[in-house]
């Protein structure tokens, strides 16, 4: 078991946005976190990564209990977070973007850097044709491209996404999705992806998760959750009479 | 009818000591310290408080930084030595005259940079005083340049000339009791109340029917007016001035002045004793002084910094728990609309949408938020806005409230053109509303949050406010019971007097209705009302829009929450990036395709 | 004519340098942390008064004097970091009244240089002696060609630390998102203790090099950081190219004052044109619109 979520509870400020969710992933396997927005699938994400401090429960990676660590701690176990919004240092170059994603590790080994480079720039070619231009230039899909390969140079082993898709054409978000296929194939990736476009993230996962008020509703294999009633509910309202207009 | 007034008298003098304490004090203070010295001292302070009478308000409560009051203090003074030294004007008449051109130079020199950020203000207040005092300096035709003006007269009251160190303090002593329960008077009612909102919560207040630009340049040239009058007083005190006394040291005195003290005129009055007597008591060392209000800045912040009027009473904000006794009674009436004011009542009877978009586009750079969305909304109706995360439902709602101006389109609003009018104004034509994160004032109790809304309901300024006799005190009466009448509907009537951060978050969101009811809107516009509520608060509030709706108040929502939006709305539009895919009622929302489509995505082509 | 344009021009690089060296300390601490830094000004008064006192007092060979001085001025801005800025900010303090408090550590520092050096005005000989160069008629003295050499020496490190070093890197992506730089896992920490260390050395080497060329003392801090927010303003609080272009563009207004109106009027024309840009362009030559 790779990652091990317990009665975790977060939130903002006095908010509480998360209550109580409870999950796990094995090595290798992609979970998919789905559910409208105000559901507190960006706050999981968050609250895993170390930008906000959960108010109760536990995460354990690996034997290790994270719960509660510092951002710089858990990047350098290999837990990458891509933001929502294709964040990238726009007034920094591509490469060094890239480079900097191995900055927060500490260990600054060259030998490490160009291994993982070299990982990059074989998935994200446009990347590496484009890696003198100022970050802020590239487009919305290769900014998101960028962010992920960032996330690559650190010895990657979790990769938290948050709406990878958000404000992406349809092509480039079928594009993305092959690339990660092949990554996880590769490199026996775990990844945590976060979604509003609930099909396409369970046709990609393996599990799903669906979440709604910052509680887990559902939980399953993800097939049994494409088209089906339940999840339907959660999205548009529980309890609504359909009238027989389906 | 007299025996009426003795206990009303008796109660005020309870609730008001500070000030005739004050008063006792510089009463007895001439009498009781024969020393010449320690007269001196006082002058010297009276002169200082009334400066941080107007800075206390500015800087603590509204939270505009200056930089540069030394500016309108030695415009004051030098403005009143120049006209008596060298035309000979009555000195009153120069003070008079002083203090008018202090606020127009305020008013063209100042406020223009009050719509700039905070910090740009602060930079700009700077290069004021530095403007001033280098004119002082240069202009030595005019103002003698670094020796400074000579000579300066003698204030005259009737034939007897203030000469006597003890009749000055008097004198000082009445502008500072004047100023000091102007601003007292202030700090407690709407005017005050208004500052706080601002500086919490700027966007909150502006939604609220609060003129953000004109009541800080109103309050900024109240401020100025003080340091000025400081200013002439200075100058005929000592009788001579010189471009020295208005360095920018002075404005930063005040400025730590009144950061230690705190949102509060004795906290700030009790600072300004404390420091500047210090440094006049041992005037061997008053080169050090600036070295030692760092320092004591430093360490005040560190141990309260909420300021030392908070530190010894325990509140942040100048307020104290008013008693039983001091609320006028009033009768709930449960007929009475809360919609008063702000309905239009003359419209013709077949008018019966309140609110009504046409072709609404909006975009941010490049990217389109909000495209072509029409829709209307009858009076009396509660309308849901759905659609999936980046849709545009929060940009729509900004757009009526008047934050945000659409590229194309418009909005009407009870019959009239609101398209490109700001929230202030759009407060004052009826419309309430709530946010998504809680915008609260913090700071203040959840009454004071509540009263806010009714900020509308008065209209003095601050001269009438301060003096607090007449109509302001019915508008405070009006606001407070408007403010309970929300309260109590909302059954937050025990939480009145609790500062609003201690409150659960559930209840922090019910105050926050609380407060858009008081403005007592026709529309209402909620921004995800049940975001973070637990099943049961959402139940809760159901009722609650229903009852509110009841009232005669139109909703408009944005939710995530569907089976929320679901039960209690009669129609909903859904958004999908920011077009309008689909409206009708909930029933028909929720079996639309394109609208399931939206929400759960559709099959990528191809994907594993 | 010429020998004219050139001693102007000559003083408006000498003197825009010192402020390009004032508003370039603003700027780094301003884009990391946010906090309007006023004690840089009092952090160059250090250092020319701590070379005062080595130098001068202590008669210890500039080689030695010099380094030391600086030294002192990374310590007090350290200082200023760890026992006012950090704190306040964690606690959740705007950047706005941190900002504030940073005048009052400027103004017990201004105190104890005032205790320890006393009131006089303060004299450091010039590096390398007075005797003025005759460069096509213009006199320009040797402590001149110090500042604007180590000016330029210093940009030119400047540059290459942010373009060429990672921690340089990490800095200016601070700046640019500072989000995207914490969810990166940068120890934004210690990347603050650098931004402190860096306005340390280039306010420091300020007050070094300029004691030479106008007495010194505990009063100097205040009209240097003035003028180094006008260049920041001028040029952009956020950009260090800007913080070069507002130094030198004060440089040129002062002096071109000086020599073509009224000496006595350059301090005024600097704020007036504080002012200006305030109003019609508060983000500053090289700034970002900002909404709001």
């Amino acid at each position: 078991m790779l990652l091990d979520v317990r009665q975790l509870t977060a939130g903002y400020a006095n908010l509480i946005v998360l209550r109580e969710i409870s999950f796990s992933m094995e090595v290798g396997e992609t979970l998919a976190a789905i559910g409208s927005n105000g559901a507190g699938k960006s706050t999981l994400l968050w609250a895993l990564s170390g930008m906000i401090r959960p108010k109760s429960g536990q995460v354990l990676f690996g034997e290790r209990d994270i719960t509660g660590w510092d951002c710089s701690r858990i990047v350098a176990l290999g837990i990458g977070h891509v933001l929502q919004g294709m964040h990238v240092f726009s007034s920094l170059s591509v490469e060094d973007n890239l480079m900097l994603g191995a900055y927060g590790q500490g260990l600054n080994l060259q030998t490490l850097k160009d291994k993982n480079l070299q990982i990059v720039r074989k998935y994200f070619p446009v990347l590496e044709r484009k890696k003198r231009q100022h970050a802020g230039s590239l487009s919305g899909g290769e900014k998101q491209m960028l962010a992920i390969g960032r996330c690559l140079m650190c010895e990657l082993k979790l990769l938290l996404l948050d709406e990878p898709s958000a404000g992406l054409a349809p092509l480039l978000v079928k594009r993305l999705f092959e690339i990660l296929d092949d990554l996880r194939k590769e490199f026996s990736l775990t990844i945590l992806l976060v979604e509003q476009n609930a099909e396409a993230a369970l046709r990609f996962a393996h599990r799903g998760l669906v979440l709604a008020q910052g509680q887990m509703m559902l939980k399953g294999e993800a097939r049994s959750l494409i088209d089906n009633e339940e999840v339907r509910k959660i999205y548009l309202g529980k309890g609504t009479t359909s009238g027989g207009r389906s | 009818m007299t025996s009426v007034k003795a206990p009303v008298i008796a109660s005020w003098m309870r609730r008001r000591w500070q000030i005739l304490v004050l008063i006792l004090l510089i009463l007895c203070f001439p009498v009781l310290i024969k020393s010449y010295f320690v007269t001196r001292v006082g002058i010297v302070l009276a002169l200082f408080a009334i400066n941080v009478t107007g800075i206390t308000l500015l800087t603590r409560y509204a939270g505009v930084i200056t930089l540069g009051h030394s500016a309108f203090f030695a415009l004051g003074a030098y403005v009143s030595a120049i006209l008596t030294v060298k035309l000979g004007w009555n000195p009153w008449l120069s003070m008079g005259v002083a203090a008018a051109v202090t606020i127009a130079f305020a008013y063209l020199f100042a406020v223009p940079f009050l719509r700039l950020r905070r910090a740009y203000l602060a930079m700009a207040t700077l290069g004021l005083g530095e403007v001033v005092f280098l004119l002082a300096k240069d202009l030595t035709e005019i103002t003698g340049g670094v020796s400074g003006i000579p000579g300066i007269p003698h204030l005259r009251l009737g034939r007897v000339t203030l000469t006597e160190d003890w009749q000055l303090f008097y004198l000082f002593g009445c502008f500072v009791i004047f100023f000091v329960f102007v601003t007292e008077n202030i700090g407690r009612t709407r005017l005050g109340r208004a500052y706080h909102a601002i500086r919490t919560n700027e966007t909150a207040a502006k939604a609220m029917g609060i003129d953000v630009q004109r009541e800080l340049s109103r309050l900024f040239c109240f401020s100025a007016l003080a340091s000025a009058l400081a200013g002439s007083l200075l100058a005929h005190f000592i009788t001579f001035i010189s471009p020295e006394s208005f360095t920018i040291d002075f404005s930063f005195t005040l400025l730590i002045i009144a950061i230690i003290g705190g949102a509060n005129i004795w906290g700030t009055l009790a600072t300004a004793v404390v420091l500047i007597g210090f440094s006049e008591v041992f005037r061997g060392l008053q080169d050090l002084s600036m070295g030692f209000y760092g320092l004591l800045l430093i360490v005040a912040l560190f141990v309260f910094p909420e300021g030392l009027a908070a530190a010894l009473f325990a509140r942040g904000y100048a307020h104290r728990k008013t008693s039983a006794n001091d609320l006028v009674p009033f009768i709930l009436d449960p007929s009475t609309p809360m919609n008063g004011h702000t309905r239009v009542q003359c419209l013709p009877s077949r008018e019966k949408k309140i609110l009504g978009l046409s072709n609404i586009s909006k975009n941010f750079g490049g990217t389109e938020a909000l495209s072509n969305v029409s829709v209307s909304v009858d009076y009396d109706q509660i309308v849901g806005i759905i659609g999936p995360n980046g849709a545009g439902k929060t940009t729509l709602l900004n757009v009526v409230n008047g934050f945000l101006t659409p590229r194309e389109g418009k909005v009407i609003f009870q019959n009239r053109e609101v398209t490109n009018l700001s929230p202030h104004e759009m407060a004052r034509l009826g419309l309430g509303r709530t946010f998504q994160l809680i915008n609260l004032f913090k700071g203040m109790t959840v009454i004071e949050n509540v009263m806010v809304g009714g900020h509308l309901k008065g209209r003095s300024g601050i001269l009438m406010g301060g003096l607090n006799l007449g109509r302001p005190r019915q508008e405070e009466t009006v606001i407070r019971q408007a403010a309970m009448r929300s309260l109590e509907f909302l059954g937050l009537v025990d939480r009145a007097y609790d500062v609003v951060e201690s409150l659960p978050f559930g209840e922090q969101k019910l105050v926050e209705l609380a407060r858009a009811l008081s403005m007592e809107p026709a529309l209402l516009l909620l921004d995800e009302p049940a975001a973070g509520l637990n099943s049961a608060e959402t139940e809760r509030l159901s009722g609650i829009l229903r009852r509110v709706r009841e009232r005669g108040i139109t909703i408009v929502l944005v939710e995530h929450n569907m089976p929320l939006v679901m039960t209690v709305s009669d129609f909903v539009l859904v958004l999908d990036f920011g077009r309008a895919i689909a409206f009708g009622t909930p029933e028909e929302v929720s079996t639309n395709n394109e609208v399931i489509r939206a929400y759960l995505g559709q099959e990528v082509q191809g994907a594993s | 004519m010429v020998e004219y344009i050139l001693q102007f021009l000559a003083s408006a690089i000498t003197e825009g340098s010192i402020y390009v060296l004032i508003g370039l300390g603003l700027v780094i601490i301003h884009r990391s942390t946010e906090v309007m830094y006023f004690a840089q000004g009092t952090i160059a008064m250090a250092g020319g008064v701590a070379l005062y006192g080595l130098f001068t007092q202590g008669h210890i060979p500039l080689v030695a004097a010099i380094p030391a001085s600086l030294l002192v001025c990374i310590i007090l801005a350290l200082a200023s970091q760890w026992i006012v800025v950090l704190p306040l900010l964690e606690r959740g303090v705007t950047p706005l009244s941190v900002s504030m408090i940073t005048i009052g550590f400027a103004t017990i520092l201004d105190m104890v240089a005032m205790i320890l050096f006393g009131k006089d005005p303060l004299a450091v000989p010039s590096f390398s002696g007075d005797e003025p160069a005759k460069i096509f008629g213009a006199s320009i003295v040797p402590q001149d060609f110090w500042i604007v050499g180590l000016t330029i020496l210093v940009l030119f490190l400047t540059l290459v630390f942010f373009k060429k070093t990672w921690i340089g890197k990490a800095m200016t992506g601070l700046g640019d998102n500072a989000l995207l730089a914490k969810a990166s896992g940068f120890p934004v920490r210690r990347l603050f203790t650098f931004s402190f260390v860096f306005a340390g050395l280039v306010g420091g080497l300020a007050g070094i090099v300029s004691a030479p060329i106008s007495y010194t003392g505990y009063w100097v801090g205040t009209r240097l950081v003035i003028k180094g927010f006008v260049a920041a303003a001028v040029g952009g609080i956020n950009n260090p190219v800007g913080a070069l272009l507002g130094g030198l563009i004060i440089g040129f207004f002062e002096s071109f004052t000086a020599g073509f109106i009224s000496s006595r009027l350059k301090d005024l024309i600097t704020i007036l044109l504080l002012l200006l840009v305030l109003r019609l362009r508060p983000q500053g030559l090289m700034g970002e619109k900002q909404i709001g």
